[in-house]
């Protein structure tokens, strides 16, 4: 009953509402990750290396196939053999600062905006990746690289991840292949790349930076945050809708555009995921409201394809 | 307007610009949203925005169309034309006012009835379904007037008392005016504040009656008044094509009066009219004739004329010798055969036959021991040869002297021969005046003869004084030297055959009879100073000379002058052989000739009012001969429906005057104050009047003229009331309890006055009352013609011409159509709602 209990305590911290409220990206990342660790009813991320640890007691969930039987013979108790797993995985997040993922805090209580929430994600996974041993980096762009913290497995580095995301305040408009292309220069190694952001900008521009990566031999993962707001469109009455990154203004009724922008929007991400396909790229689409345990597990996926790729070619 | 409540309704029109405000308000209230997602929303607005457009519209529409279905529904909308195959509720009160046209077209044949037979069916059926909760109103547009309406505007409470009475409606004899009718309908309408309204108009809308244009401005104001007033009007068309009919279209007496057993004839002037669309030949006119034989009242006929034929449209004219024995009243009838219109073919003439002009001769020379010597001598013989008026003129002669103790009024001629001058005296502000000249003037004013002949008696002082009057008085030119001498035989003057005027009774000199003037020779005449004749004035004509004499200045010898209604000749030579050899001129006789024929163009003609139009009201006054007349009746056309009149007082004939005044003063909108004061005063006068109280009566009277002087500058006809109160007061007040007939003519036909003289048989005095001959004119107007008329199409049309009981006998019924109206909006809110959400403007 009691580890039920941490186990929903925990995955509540995975809820986008619940997540608002704690003001610390660093303690974001950390609960989130144990949430969603916690969540998975077993520890798949200890015990795949050869260089071993300590052991440490089984617990319910773990697979027996790591009980070490002669420490069981010994002591007449179940211990599994842990190792310590190399860094095989150089991972850097681009983290999206424009002005327009900005959108979300307006008018809602506990909501996140679309760069709380890319950095809740970014912050989650890093802190994921280095408790893993895996290296990561960050850069956080808008139409320019803003920071760029090359990739570090040092546990410490979370630190350094989270005060990067936290002091960028996104107000400027994107230029994502710019960006892409010199990020691309700049990680040596492959890796796998993460892109959290909305993707508001020119699509075919996006696809050949991304590509750029992919000439590098990098996995590539777009987690394509977009608001509730503009995935439903719930707007009533008269409305002015002032564009961000100077898109101009616009006063209509929305109900009667809902249907059209519905079918745009669909369009666009279809559109997109399209692309991300042909050129194999990972790609997911996460609403705001969303638990972030669908980015984590996106991503670990990716991580998944990544890893088994790297392990083939060694 | 087909609604119960018509404000309601505009109230709801002038909302359902609601949903376009609310549009344009919310246009100005936005709430401010930063967005990133612009792209899409463009993107959207681009491909969206025409479709969007069209489905903003169709809400609109919609939404409008919603609002005014419930205006419709709360106004209680009764329905129109187009809602006549839906069924409907009843609705709430009504007021209903029928006008049916009783004028005589609508005697019209149909069949075994009448059209006016098939409107009062009409009339019967719509009255019938009237419930009682509603008010109903009946005009008839032979009595226009609200105070003479059939029924007033009231519930109907004894329906069948109410059709039993319709049921004895018959067409009139009158040509009716739709817009009177129509104007009483909105007064009627005025007093109804709640509920619909509803007009009928029955009527066979003749083309003649709707082409004047005065008369279609009128109708057609009227008719906007009454929508304006939220009425709906059903026309209900009930005229036909004729097929036959013939129409007296005029008769009259063409010479100024009649005498009886005249050698000369009276003359009938009669025409008759094709009113029909063909040709008709051999057209009988038969002729029948009611006249004084034997001291009573006979009648006649006279045979029948033939006109050959008549073209349609055309009016053929003829000329009717009438004859009667004895003097007294008479009528003559002009039939006609019976055709599809019977009121139109009779028609009559009446005439007051005279036993013989009477001829008043003052002479100036006269001498009872040597009657040749008489300036009269020669004249009274050439106009009454035996003394006894059997060449149709009574001659009286009196000395000159004798002026003072006759009365001119009881002849028909007055002859001054050689009259030296009237007597004067002097007045009260010491002006001369000459009293029996004024008589003489007022008698030849009220169309009197006058003939005078001059001599040597003739005092210049007077006939260019008082009876010239500085170009206005009876003599028309001043009298100058007298010319020749009467002694001197052999020195004489002619008449100028080339001057001699074409007059009737010169025309023995006519043409090539001119040179019968040589037979005359003129030893001195009074050579009129012509060109000192002044301009006439408002009673005396402008003076015509009719012939000339053949002096050097060929001075005027005959003189005519119109002077008010009568005429005046003037000789300016002798009656006598005095001055001339007229009188003994054996050889033709001219003398006799020209004085038979001048009493014929001087006497007084026949009193106006004999035979005129219907409308025109039969006055008869017991005055003057009749004045003993110790009984008196009227008897009217259509006797014994309509009974015998009495005589009333001529206060009668004021009084209803004054009060048709109060009612139109009570229109124009003069305070209430000044009526109900008038009304007090009219009829405490009758209460004097009725109790012979003189003194209070002439007190009442006066206090009137002062209250029509008050208000006299509202109303043209109030100065004119006044004026003939003032006249009467003034002349003769007393007279206002003369006895006196005052009866409006509202039938066509023969009125008696039958008389009771002691000493005498009784007396009948007959007045013709003709129908208007334009009523037979009976081509119908259409919708069309109906609808120019009325100035708009808006009314509901009823075409009762071909009179089939199934076709459009029954307008649509008073229904409500609210539930209809409610059907409509539930509909379209639902489709509005299934709409919004369609076009996405619902979540």
């Amino acid at each position: 009953m009691a580890q039920t209990q941490t186990k929903e305590e925990l995955t509540k911290y995975l809820d986008p509402k619940v997540l608002s409220k704690i003001t610390r990206l660093d303690l974001q990342a950390r609960l989130v990750v144990e949430g969603f660790i916690s969540g998975l009813h077993r520890s798949p991320f200890h015990g795949f290396s050869v260089e071993f640890a300590s052991h440490r007691e089984y617990v319910w969930g773990d697979d027996i196939k790591h009980i070490d039987w002669k420490v069981q013979a010994r002591t007449d108790r179940f211990y599994i053999k842990q190792y310590e797993e190399e860094t095989n995985l150089k991972a850097t997040f681009l983290l999206d600062a424009s002005e327009s993922m900005l959108y979300g805090a307006a008018g809602k209580k506990d909501g996140l905006t679309k760069y709380q929430y890319a950095a809740a994600v970014a912050a989650s996974l890093g802190f994921l990746l280095l408790q893993q041993q895996d290296a990561v980096g960050l850069a956080v762009f808008d139409e320019d690289l803003r920071t760029y913290l090359p990739a570090s497995a040092n546990p410490n580095h979370i630190k350094s991840l989270v005060h990067a995301m936290a002091i960028n305040n996104p107000k400027l408009k994107t230029s994502m292949e710019g960006i892409c292309h010199s990020m691309a220069e700049k990680i040596a190694r492959r890796g796998l790349v993460c892109l959290v952001s909305d993707l508001f900008c020119d699509v075919d521009g996006l696809l050949r930076g991304l590509q750029h990566f992919r000439h590098y031999d990098h996995e590539v993962v777009v987690l394509h945050v977009m608001d509730a707001d503009e995935l439903t469109f719930p707007f009533q009455g008269n409305t002015m809708f002032r564009g961000m990154e100077e898109t101009g203004r616009l006063t209509v009724e929305p109900r009667a555009l809902r249907q059209g922008y519905l079918e745009s929007v669909e369009a666009f991400c279809k559109e997109v995921k399209r692309k991300c396909v042909a050129n194999r790229i990972d790609y997911k689409l996460i609403s705001t409201t969303d638990h972030l345990d669908a980015a984590l597990l996106e991503f670990l996926a990716a991580r998944a394809a990544a890893t088994k790729k790297s392990g083939a070619k060694r | 307007m087909p609604f119960i409540h018509p404000a309601i309704f505009w109230t709801g029109l002038g909302l359902v610009s609601l949903p376009i405000i609310i549009h344009l308000l919310n246009r100005r209230r936005f709430r401010v949203l930063d967005w990133a997602a612009m792209r899409f929303l463009l993107d959207s607005i681009r491909k969206n925005r025409r479709r969007l457009r069209i489905e903003e519209l169709i809400l609109l529409i919609l939404r409008c169309l919603i609002i005014f279905l419930l205006a419709c529904m709360v106004a209680r909308f009764t329905g129109c034309a187009a809602t006549d195959i839906l069924p409907a509720g009843t609705s709430g009160s009504k007021s209903v006012v029928f006008v049916l046209d009783d004028s005589y077209s609508m005697g019209q044949k149909l069949g075994a009835g009448t059209l006016f037979a098939a409107a009062r069916t009409d009339l019967q059926e719509k009255i019938a379904s009237v419930p009682e909760s509603d008010r109903a109103a009946i005009l008839l547009t032979s009595r226009p007037r609200r105070r003479e309406a059939f029924f007033d505007l009231n519930n109907i409470t004894d329906g069948e008392g109410l059709l039993d009475q319709v049921k004895m409606l018959r067409p009139s004899d009158i040509r009716t005016d739709l817009s009177e009718t129509l104007e009483t309908a909105i007064r009627i309408f005025n007093d109804v504040q709640t509920g619909s309204k509803r007009l009928y108009v029955l009527s066979d809308f003749r083309r003649v009656d709707l082409a004047d244009r005065q008369q279609i401005r009128e109708i057609g104001k009227k008719f906007a008044r009454l929508k304006k007033q939220g009425v709906e009007v059903v026309v209900m068309d009930y005229g036909r094509d004729v097929t036959n009919n013939l129409t007296v279209e005029n008769v009259r007496l063409l010479d100024r009066f009649v005498v009886a057993k005249s050698p000369t004839p009276a003359r009938i002037g009669l025409s008759v009219r094709n009113n029909g669309p063909s040709e008709v030949q051999d057209v009988q006119v038969h002729l029948e004739a009611r006249f004084q034989a034997g001291g009573r009242t006979v009648g006649s006929s006279l045979g029948a004329r033939t006109i050959a034929s008549i073209l349609p449209g055309e009016s053929v004219s003829l000329e009717i010798p009438f004859t009667p024995t004895e003097a007294g009243s008479a009528v003559l009838t002009v039939k006609l055969q019976p055709d599809e219109l019977p009121g139109d073919n009779v028609a009559h003439v009446a005439m007051n036959v005279r036993k013989a002009l009477k001829v008043l001769i003052l002479d100036g020379n006269r001498s009872l021991t040597e009657p040749e010597e008489s300036e009269s001598f020669f004249f009274s013989r050439a106009i009454d040869p035996n003394g006894d008026g059997g060449y149709g003129n009574r001659a009286e002669v009196f000395s000159a002297e004798s002026v003072d103790e006759v009365d001119f009024d009881k002849y028909d001629v007055v002859a001054l021969l050689n009259v030296r001058d009237f007597p004067s005296r002097r007045d009260p502000q010491g002006k001369i005046v000459y009293p029996r000249l004024d008589a003489l003037e007022r008698y030849v004013a009220s169309g009197g003869g006058l003939i005078v002949f001059t001599g040597e008696n003739a005092n210049p002082t007077f006939y260019n004084g008082p009876l010239y009057a500085g170009g206005s008085g009876l003599n028309p030119f001043r009298l100058g030297e007298r010319k020749g001498d009467p002694t001197q035989l052999e020195k004489f003057f002619q008449l100028d055959p080339k001057s001699i005027a074409d007059v009737r009774f010169l025309r023995i000199f006519a043409g090539e009879a001119a040179g019968f003037t040589r037979l005359i020779r003129f030893t001195a005449f009074h050579a009129a100073q012509e060109r000192a004749a002044a301009v006439a004035d408002g009673r005396a004509g402008r003076p015509k000379v009719l012939a000339r004499f053949t002096d050097s200045q060929n001075s005027p010898a005959i003189v005519g002058r119109q002077f008010g209604r009568g005429r005046v000749l003037m000789f300016y030579t002798t009656a006598s052989k005095r001055w001339n050899d007229w009188p003994i001129e054996t050889e033709i006789g001219t003398y006799v000739t020209v004085l038979q024929d001048a009493m014929t163009y001087l006497a007084r003609p026949q009193i106006a009012g004999y035979t005129e139009r219907i409308g025109v009201p039969v006055v008869f006054e017991l005055g003057g001969a009749l004045k003993d007349a110790t009984g008196a009746l009227m008897r009217l056309p259509n006797y014994p429906d309509q009974p015998d009149r009495t005589p009333g007082y001529a206060f009668d004939i004021l009084a209803a005057k004054i009060r048709s005044v109060a009612d139109e003063l009570e229109d124009a909108g003069v305070a209430g104050l000044t009526v109900r004061a008038l009304r007090e005063s009219l009829r405490k006068a009758r209460q004097k009047c009725v109790g012979q109280d003189s003194t209070g009566f002439k007190a009442e009277l006066d206090k009137i003229t002062g209250q029509l002087k008050a208000s006299e500058s509202q109303l043209q006809s109030v100065r004119d009331v006044r004026d003939a109160l003032d006249e009467k007061l003034n002349d003769h007040w007393q007279g206002l309890l003369q006895r006196e007939f005052h009866v409006p003519s509202r039938f066509s036909g023969v009125y008696k006055v039958l008389l009771e003289i002691a000493g005498e048989k009784k007396r009948e005095i007959l007045f013709a009352r003709n129908v208007d001959p334009v009523e037979g004119r009976l081509a119908p107007a259409g919708k069309e013609g109906i609808t120019t008329a009325l100035g708009s199409g808006d009314y509901i049309y009823v075409d009762r011409t071909q009179q089939q009981a199934e076709a459009t006998t029954s307008v649509r019924q008073d229904q409500e159509y609210w539930v209809w109206a409610l059907v409509a909006l539930l509909v379209l809110l639902a489709v509005e709602t299934f709409l919004g959400q369609r076009f996405g403007h619902y979540s």
